[in-house]
């Protein structure tokens, strides 16, 4: 009882997060009142709350809150992008391979072997280089394709229960086409944990993306990526603790509210 | 189906089973040809190791010496057919940069990768499993729901994030530890508690859930009505019962670790095989990247293997369900 007492307050706190979210995405660095590319040379490293930057500065005086914001809208479009990628071939692959023949099953299980053996920072460097440069869609198109495995074990795992259930033998004796059958009677029954898996490859996907940039192969150079400001910010960790704190913090809250809807998910799938 | 009792970790005596050892060699086998093409005809798209090797200002005729000399010059499929035939010799060519064998730069650096893994192992099982174990006897208290919230929000901490921050207070404001390097002791601790950080509340999580389910299970119920004393059901059957569920995470973790240490490994400047990886990459120097993928996907199939094995090993209810199958 107390837990559906309190899944209200979450759910509202959960929407509130989203929603700043949301307006994040929509108005980028302006909501800082500063361009993020803006250099002040003669306002390098301010502390916070100094010269009307609300974060302090850079060592090229960029304001970074600016750039916490434009990292943010990045973090999340090439996050969401990767999750869609790795979703979209994880669980067609899952799909097919569960109601295919046995062979495909262990097939499924040497794939799985195979990514989880096969360092995705290689893939990473090779996709990029293959696409002529870093940027938005080598470094999406990697994620998904180094992660859909994620998505297939489960589906694998889940739909060759539900294919043995006699509502989807039932429509498959009325002689439905396959595709029909999957996204009538399958489909719908995959949906909870689906859900929750990728809210939580959401919350990894930030993670991939930051640490990518912050080796310096993920975004291009100089833009304002979180993994990219931790990665700058080391050379003044003892000066600006604001320019190691700012992206650190907003990264781990934006992966606790993704983790905390994910767990909200799974309960009230329970 | 309820789990049976399991009241003591008496190892079952495992047969050896020939068949499934030859299955395990074949995927091995598999995974290794496929991931090798796969990385041989991805760094060749990378780019010209030649113009690297050749430095800047090479003329054109220097270049085509060294793409001569290396072989590069050869068709795509003639040299992956010579790739393949050395491989199977496990001959992965000398390093571009210095000359010395691929394979054995890769060995060399491996070792500080296990010291690393090892080290974070342990202290992640000396962390998790007593937390995990005490958390699970109980659903309310102050104490615990401080330490499940302390958990929930690690879970949100990145591990390169916490190197970087425990570097900042540690290393940098505190000075109490040195900030990067591979040395004394001081130099292991805060690598291995970023490890460890981020490894740590998953275990703890999942030891949590199984000390919860068997404390509400039938076997359980039995030991109390038969008048067991507390702590006699919770370490002999209780504990073992938690401990051994946690057996695969453990192995996916250590595995895990043996190709997912890159970032700290850059960030501390461990001389472990994760740093040789960005290194070689970066440099493009295929024989070593080709040399480290393969030692990655041995060390990741071999953990895997051993922890299957370790659960079949102690728990008798799996080697009860494989004498039947």
């Amino acid at each position: 009882m107390s837990s559906l007492k309190r899944v209200p307050a979450l759910s509202i706190l959960l929407a509130f997060a989203a929603l700043v979210c949301l307006v994040i995405m929509v108005f980028g660095d302006a909501l800082s009142g500063h361009d993020h590319r803006e250099m002040n040379l003669d306002l390098r490293l301010a502390p916070p709350l100094t010269g009307g930057h609300l974060l302090g500065t850079d060592e090229l005086g960029r304001d970074v809150l600016a750039r916490l914001l434009t990292g943010l809208r990045w973090s999340v479009a090439t996050a969401l992008s990767a999750t869609f990628i790795a979703f979209v071939i994880g669980t067609t692959f899952g799909l097919v391979a569960a109601r295919g023949q046995s062979a495909l099953g262990g097939v499924m299980r040497l794939l799985t072997t195979f990514t989880q053996a096969f360092p995705p920072f290689v893939l990473a460097v090779t996709v990029i280089a293959v696409m002529g440069d870093a940027g938005f869609f080598s470094i999406v198109l990697t994620l998904g394709l180094v992660t859909w495995p994620v998505f297939s074990r489960v589906v694998y795992a889940e739909a060759r229960s539900l294919f043995e259930r006699e509502h989807v033998l039932a429509a498959e004796m009325t002689g439905m086409p396959a595709i029909r059958l999957f996204v009538r009677h399958v489909l719908p029954g995959l949906i909870p944990s689906l859900s929750v898996l990728v809210v939580f490859h959401f919350a990894d996907m930030i993670v991939a993306e930051s640490a990518l940039s912050f080796l310096g192969i993920g975004a291009p150079l100089g833009a304002a990526t979180w993994g990219a400001m931790l990665s700058e910010s080391r050379g003044y960790m003892l000066s600006a603790p604001w320019l190691t704190l700012s992206p650190a913090l907003a990264m781990v809250a934006i992966i606790v509210c993704a983790h905390a809807l994910g767990q909200h998910l799974r309960n009230a799938n329970r | 189906m309820l789990p049976a009792p399991v009241c003591c970790c008496v190892a079952r005596k495992e047969e050896f089973n020939p068949v499934s050892a030859l299955r395990g060699l074949r995927d091995l086998a598999f995974v290794l040809f496929a991931t090798m093409t796969v990385l041989f005809f991805l760094l060749r798209l990378t780019g010209d190791p030649a113009i690297v090797l050749a430095g800047e200002g090479a003329s054109p005729a220097q270049v085509e010496a060294i793409r001569a000399e290396y072989g590069f010059d050869e068709p795509i499929l003639i040299q992956y057919f010579i790739y393949a035939g050395k491989l199977l010799t496990l001959d992965f060519g000398v390093s571009l940069a210095d000359g010395t064998p691929a394979l054995e730069k890769a060995l060399i650096s491996f070792p500080a990768t296990l010291f690393l893994a090892f080290m974070a192992l342990g202290v992640n099982l000396m962390i998790s499993l007593p937390t995990g174990l005490w958390l699970g006897q109980a659903r309310k208290g102050v104490a615990r729901r401080g330490v499940r919230g302390l958990i929930t929000v690690m879970q949100g901490f990145p591990g390169f994030v916490i190197a970087l921050l425990m570097i900042n207070i540690f290393a940098v404001a505190l000075e109490w530890l040195p900030t990067v390097g591979f040395g004394g002791p001081a130099t292991w601790i805060l690598p291995t508690l970023s490890v460890v950080s981020f490894l740590a509340p998953k275990l703890i999580r999942v030891v949590e859930a199984n000390t919860y389910a068997a404390l509400t299970s039938n076997y359980v119920r039995t030991a109390k009505a038969s008048g067991a004393p507390d702590n006699v059901i919770l370490w002999r059957h209780v504990a073992p019962n938690a401990l051994l569920g946690a057996i695969a995470l453990v192995g996916a973790e250590f595995a895990f670790m043996l190709t997912g240490l890159v970032v700290i490994e850059t960030i501390f400047a461990w001389p472990g095989i994760g740093w040789l990886l960005v290194q070689s990459t970066l440099s493009l120097d295929f024989p070593v990247v080709q040399a480290v993928v393969f030692l990655m996907v041995l060390g990741v199939f071999a953990t895997n293997a051993l922890a299957e094995q370790l659960q079949a090993t102690l728990d008798p209810r799996i080697g009860n369900a494989r004498g039947a199958g």
